[in-house]
């Protein structure tokens, strides 16, 4: 048995050729096995990591009948220091004493057995293995003599807590929202979803970032082919970075070109939890609130989680006037444009004569002015989400001051043109789905240049365009207008309307796998409830 | 390929701008025309007159502001024919006539007794006309009719309409829109008729009667009584009122028709033609002047009685205007035949003008009060009256 001074720092002639092996560009490090040398193992770490300023490397020595020479490593910010120093330092310095000789194999084992009070120990024995562990905010411990390394569970950083979801604010439901930290929030789903079946495989994307990305579903519920679909499409990127799920979205969706969006995402885990209950799958990523969910149909951009939390009508309700919203918000300004410069005889008279009135002195056309507006409106937006909070307030102020009374008292807007640009934008935002507002926006040009060059003949080539394309989009094998262009009238009870959860018996037909039952057949509630079973 | 999708793009995003927004007028550059007043013009030619809405003072609240901008504004012009003289307005109008809203046309009696062939051709030809605008004729100037000040809206077009549409209170007007006027000008045997629309005594605006055309001659005016007896026939005689002599003692009674329906049954005999109308109408006794009580069933027996006789009386005033005074089949007694003895139609429709002059008309009149319980015994005053 060698024995090794303790922390010399210098490295004998051959550990030099070694290291520099080792960390010379571009050599793979990642399958390199540790070395039985605690320093050359040490210093390899230090040199492929640059030796940077929060990696802290306690070196110690054991209190045995020999002495051993040991390390811990961890990455400060990412691990938690106060855990490492109870847990590993003050464990094996103070409280554990090994009485036997013992070997350097046999005392790492005995470490590992008893040394370390935490629930997670893991032995690793690549370089690569150890990097990754240090990185993603582990402790790793090394001890002289031994070609091993105990990776210690101290992953704690500095994170928000969780909090009501900024962009999708409901009246009634839970106000829990993700957080960026991974494991809280595959939490916040396990804690809605208690079943087994429910299925976390991880993997991570990003050859620099190093991503952590789950996928969640229900065992038996969710369709096989969607999750091996969902497999195949990450295992298929090869990206640098994954800094948000958007990264994910926009890698694995079925149709790049088109402006509808293909994959929803939320921040609320109770949204996850409902649509893995239906079937679908489920991907979270590291870093990120914003959770993907697959397969997507169009009408779930128009439906909120508070649809099946408030009574049937409600939901019901709310889902129509999305529906009008934004059909409005895309149509509107077309329509107001072909009517007011092409088809005047389908205006009733008092209207005309009153947009008539409002538009005298306005010097565009209809078609100019509703562009100029629309930018106006969306330049006002765009500035109120960036600026920061105090200075927004003062700019939506002013914005409506210069939308709705400058311009007109100026002769540069119409009346009319003002309240079909406010209805359109105000409509927009009753979608929940930011997504869609956004390819909202993009169609609502179209068809204004449309309607401004060929009338109403061109909102309508327009539409039927945009409705053939919706036809024809698929997100992971299911028509994006499912259940409307497969004609499953089972599944109507769940898209403009919200039927009760009663009636509500099997789940989508096409999204979720062998398991459709969802609700018992006579669920439906009465004043007799239960009382008919009992006196049979 | 990839060029070649990019050159597809190119043509595609071209396309609208060779189109070049064709046909596009934006709404503020037009003049909303909101009736037209058809007259003969002094040297023989049509005298066109137009109401040209004023859209921002017609916009405009009535408690805003005080100056008193006039809503519509009348625009006349002269031409050898119909379209000259419209065309001819386009050298005066600052903006491009636009048609489409207009609500009533009215044409001059002299000109509708003289032809309107040109007009009614124009009207149905051309694409930015309605055809659910409403025709009428004016015994005098049409262009007076259209120019005078209207009294409480804004513009005399929507007043014109207002009266047009509201003709069902009263039952004295006949109301017809340019489609229903072209539907019997073109129909083999049925005469059109036109509302008729003149100013009363004080000045105001009258809708009575209506102007019989014989084919594109307005061949004469229906009195009040006459007019009634063709919305009768028509099946156009709804919540009008009826003042019926009270069967007891001879004070009047106002009936409000709830419900008026009419069932032709043609019949065929020899060759000549015999028309049964039956009518039933079904009123609520709105006001009575009589102190009979019309609980009792005999004496509402009698009222419906006199009712009935009242109706048919109207009814018959109609017909014989269309036997004798016109020989014009304008109540449209053909059409039954046509619709349920389409085998003999064929054979008289040749000579309808001449069988339909001699033919028999029977007429039924079945009329209901139903609503017994809702009128008790009218209100009388329990004073004692001087002299007694």
């Amino acid at each position: 048995m060698r024995i090794w001074r303790k922390n010399t720092g210098w490295v004998r002639p051959h550990e030099t050729a070694i290291l520099e092996k080792l960390t010379k560009q571009g050599h793979d490090w990642q399958g390199q096995p540790l070395s039985t040398s605690l320093e050359l193992n040490l210093n390899v770490v230090r040199k492929v990591m640059g030796n940077p300023e929060d990696l802290s490397v306690r070196e110690f020595t054991l209190a045995a009948d020999t002495e051993y020479n040991a390390a811990v490593m961890m990455v400060e910010g990412l691990a938690e220091r106060e855990l490492v120093n109870e847990q590993v330092l003050k464990t094996l310095m103070l409280d554990v004493k090994f009485e036997k000789p013992l070997s350097h194999k046999q005392l790492f084992e005995q470490i590992e057995k008893y040394g370390i009070p935490n629930v997670m120990v893991k032995q690793n024995q690549t370089m690569g293995e150890v990097l990754n562990e240090l990185l993603g905010g582990e402790t790793v411990f090394l001890l002289d003599g031994v070609d091993r390394a105990l990776v210690i569970a101290s992953r704690g950083w500095e994170d928000r807590s969780i909090s009501e979801p900024a962009t999708e604010s409901i009246i009634r439901g839970p106000r829990d929202g993700f957080t960026e930290t991974l494991r809280t929030n595959t939490g916040l789903i396990r804690r809605r979803i208690k079943s087994p079946d429910l299925r976390l495989e991880g993997c991570k994307i990003g050859r620099r970032t190093r991503t952590d990305v789950v996928i969640v579903y229900i065992e038996g519920i969710a369709k096989a082919e969607v999750i091996n679909e969902v497999k195949k499409r990450l295992k298929r990127i090869d990206i640098d970075a994954v800094l948000e799920s958007g990264y994910i979205e926009e890698l694995i969706e079925d149709s790049p070109g088109s402006p509808f969006p293909q994959i929803e995402h939320t921040e609320r885990p109770d949204k996850v939890a409902a649509a893995v209950l239906e079937g679908r799958v489920a991907i979270l990523v590291d870093t990120t609130p914003f959770v993907l969910m697959v397969p997507t149909v169009f009408w779930q951009f128009i439906q909120s989680s508070e649809d099946y939390y408030e009574r049937y009508w409600v939901g019901s309700l709310a889902r129509m006037i999305r529906l009008l919203a934004y059909f409005l918000s895309i149509t509107l300004p077309a329509v107001y444009i072909a009517l007011t410069s092409f088809h005047q005889e389908m205006i009733p008279t008092p209207l005309a004569l009153s947009i008539a009135a409002s538009r005298e002195g306005v010097p565009f056309p209809a078609i100019g002015e509703a562009l100029l507006m629309g930018a106006t409106f969306e330049i006002l937006r765009e500035a109120g989400i960036r600026l920061p909070k105090p200075a927004g307030q003062a700019v939506s102020i002013v914005g409506a001051l210069v939308i709705g009374q400058a311009a007109v008292e100026a002769g540069i807007a119409s009346q009319a043109m003002v309240i079909v640009v406010a209805l359109t934008g105000i409509g927009s935002f009753a979608i929940p789905a930011y997504g869609t507002v956004v390819a909202g926006q993009l169609l609502r040009i179209i068809l204004v240049l449309l309607a401004g060059f060929l009338g109403l003949f061109g909102i309508l080539a327009g539409l039927s365009f945009i409705f053939i394309h919706m036809c024809a989009l698929q997100s992971f094998g299911v028509n994006y207008l499912t259940p409307v262009t497969s004609a499953l009238p089972n599944d109507y009870k769940d898209i403009a309307v919200r039927t009760p959860w009663w009636s509500m018996r099997r789940r989508p037909e096409k999204i979720a796998g062998q398991q459709k039952k969802r609700v018992a057949a006579g669920s439906k509630p009465g004043p007799d409830q239960g009382e008919k079973k009992q006196g049979k | 390929m990839r060029w070649k999708a990019v050159l597809c793009f190119l043509i595609l995003i071209s396309l609208p701008f060779q189109a070049g927004c064709w046909n596009a007028r934006e709404i503020d550059e037009l003049a909303f025309v909101l009736g037209i007043g058809l007259d003969r013009g002094q040297d023989g030619g049509v005298k066109v007159t137009v109401l040209i809405a004023n859209p921002s003072a017609a916009s405009k609240s009535p408690t805003g502001g005080s100056a008193q901008e006039k809503s519509f504004y009348i625009a006349t012009a002269e031409g050898k024919t119909f379209f000259e003289a419209i065309r001819n307005m386009a050298t005066f109008s600052s903006r491009r006539i636009f048609w489409a809203h207009n609500k009533v046309i009215v044409i001059g009696e002299k000109l509708a007794r003289s032809d309107i062939t040109e007009i009614l051709d124009f009207f149905s030809r051309n694409p930015e006309l309605r055809l659910r605008t409403w025709i009428a004729v004016s015994p005098g100037e049409a262009e007076k009719l259209l120019a005078a000040p209207p009294e409480v809206e804004k513009d005399p077009a929507t007043s014109i309409e207002n009266v047009i549409s509201q003709r069902v209170w009263t039952g004295k007007g006949y109301g017809v829109m340019l489609k229903d006027f072209l539907e019997d000008y073109l129909s083999t045997a049925t005469h059109p008729v036109a509302s008729r629309l003149s100013f009363d005594d004080s000045g105001s605006l009258r809708l009575s009667g209506a102007a019989v055309f014989n084919q594109n001659k307005m061949a004469g005016w229906l009195d009040e009584k006459e007019t009634r007896g063709l919305l009768w026939l028509k099946g156009e005689f709804r919540s009008s009122i009826i003042v019926v002599p009270c069967p007891l003692d001879g004070q009047p009674l106002s009936v409000e028709v709830v419900h008026g329906e009419v069932k032709y049954k043609p019949q065929v005999r020899n060759g000549r033609p015999q028309l049964t109308v039956m009518t039933h109408a079904v009123g609520n006794l709105s006001e009575q002047a009589c102190k009979t009580d019309f609980t009792h069933m005999d004496n509402l027996h009698k009222l419906e009685m006199s009712l009935s006789a009242v109706i048919k009386d109207e009814i018959n005033a109609a017909i014989t205007a269309a036997q004798q005074k016109f020989k014009l089949d304008f109540p449209g007694f053909n059409r039954p035949f046509h619709l349920q003895r389409d085998k003999e139609w064929h054979q008289l429709v040749n000579k309808w003008p001449e069988l339909f002059k001699e033919m028999e008309v029977m007429v039924e009149v079945r009329s209901n009060i139903p609503r017994e319980a809702l009128f008790a015994i009218p209100l009388k005053s329990k004073k004692v009256a001087p002299g007694q």
